[in-house]
């Protein structure tokens, strides 16, 4: 057991910690799941989908709060993911299984879902803003720092300019989503 | 506290239970602030894509660079080695066999093109079970490369995701379609993403059924110093090319 990191740390998205957490449960993880019926590269692609499902879970604050260790967080949308990828393939498994059963967490937080039309369209034009906009809004919106930590990371004079560029980048944003 | 300052809470997941209401409460009331905080709340589901696109290249790689290496350095996975051996004589016999000592690109192309295979639709889960992406993928699964081919086409212009490109390939590939199939490739990696290597060693192919060994040549063996997708493949390949 490494010291895990905190969620607090892990709000940042320092994409270091989360590398940091996938080396330490990596072979944990493949000595778990080699009773199934997966190929090692199958399992390290679900081992890469279930980190990232965690940081997904992190930045979009749908984990607020770790009732477990990270570690057994992280297994369980591993387990989840083994569970959905045996059952694609038709082979004979049951969620009765008591591996499968992680009622200790919202399995319908460990579910992958597509962007929709709109959320492709508005991620087309993200693309197409300035570099200060871009970075004022990914320190706001995924980052979650707030306009004081804004201000000063990306030195803006104070709270109030953070505020008026903030206002202006999502307004470029709504424009370009008018068809 | 204003509304604004609740958004800054909400965004920052520090938001209490009783601000959440009052949140909740401000956002019946104005229909206009409704509004625009939905656009940030899908701005933020799409950063967090980003970011995850983002972590799982940057995993991929690790496990490429990192793993693969330190398999090949440590040596403890000798028996890995030794099943590995087994196979290339295993192949070289049958080659010597079967296909005489000079197989030709084409002939060497027949023996390795086999269409990745499907990662994608598994995750395709949630949506509406007659979604594009499936359909795309459950004909690709069926071997109904043209059909496959164009949805991938489709879907990509309206999603700019580039591992269609990488799945267009493979169809155009199985289809006997060589030069689209390496055009496609060749754009899949103008940048790196977890397919990169996968799509390279397609590239590959692609120019061997297209008769120009050189050119995979190049690409086979950067595979190879990189330990990247299929490297060992790349490596009994290289030798019966050389």
């Amino acid at each position: 057991m490494i010291e895990e990191p905190t969620l607090e740390q892990l709000r940042t998205g320092d994409s270091e910690a989360y590398t940091k957490i996938y080396e330490a449960y990596r072979d944990s993880f493949l000595g778990y799941a080699r009773k199934y019926e997966l190929s090692e590269e199958d399992v390290l692609e679900i081992y890469q989908d279930s980190v990232v499902k965690l940081y997904e879970n992190v930045m979009s604050r749908k984990l607020n709060k770790l009732t477990s260790s990270l570690k057994t967080y992280l297994f369980s949308i591993g387990k989840f993911k083994i569970y959905e990828q045996l059952r694609y393939r038709k082979k004979r498994v049951s969620r009765e299984e008591s591996d499968f059963k992680t009622e200790t967490f919202e399995q319908s937080y460990f579910e992958e879902h597509q962007l929709t039309e709109r959320q492709i369209a508005l991620r087309k034009h993200f693309e197409t803003l300035g570099v200060r906009c871009k970075t004022l809004l990914n320190c706001f919106y995924l980052k979650g720092m707030s306009l004081e930590e804004i201000k000063q990371a990306e030195q803006y004079e104070n709270v109030n300019t953070v505020k008026a560029a903030k206002s202006r980048c999502m307004k470029q944003l709504k424009e370009k989503m008018i068809p | 506290m204003n509304k604004e300052e609740l958004v800054e809470r909400y965004f920052s997941g520090i938001l209490s239970e009783d601000e959440a209401r009052r949140l909740q409460k401000e956002l019946q009331k104005d229909a206009a602030f409704s509004e625009a905080f939905e656009l940030e709340k899908e701005l933020q589901a799409v950063l967090v894509s980003k970011g995850k696109n983002d972590l799982k290249s940057r995993l991929s790689h690790l496990e490429a660079d990192k793993y693969l290496k330190d398999q090949s350095s440590q040596g403890s996975n000798w028996l890995r080695y030794v099943a590995a051996a087994a196979i290339v004589i295993g192949l070289s016999i049958f080659g010597a066999l079967y296909m005489g000592n000079n197989a030709t690109p084409e002939e060497l192309y027949t023996e390795n093109f086999e269409p990745y295979r499907n990662i994608i639709a598994p995750v395709v889960r949630g949506g509406n079970a007659e979604s594009l992406l499936e359909k795309s993928f459950a004909a690709y699964e069926r071997g109904n490369f043209e059909q496959a081919e164009e949805a991938f086409e489709t879907l990509y212009e309206a999603s700019g995701d580039r591992y269609l490109l990488f799945y267009r390939g493979n169809a155009l590939l199985a289809l006997d379609r060589v030069e689209e199939a390496i055009t496609v490739f060749e754009s899949h990696q103008e940048t790196q993403d977890n397919f990169y290597y996968k799509s390279r060693w397609y590239l590959a192919l692609a120019y061997l059924k297209h008769n120009k060994p050189e050119m995979a040549l190049t690409l086979l063996k950067e595979q190879v110093s990189q330990k990247a997708f299929n490297y060992r493949a790349a490596e009994t390949l290289l030798s019966k090319l050389e």
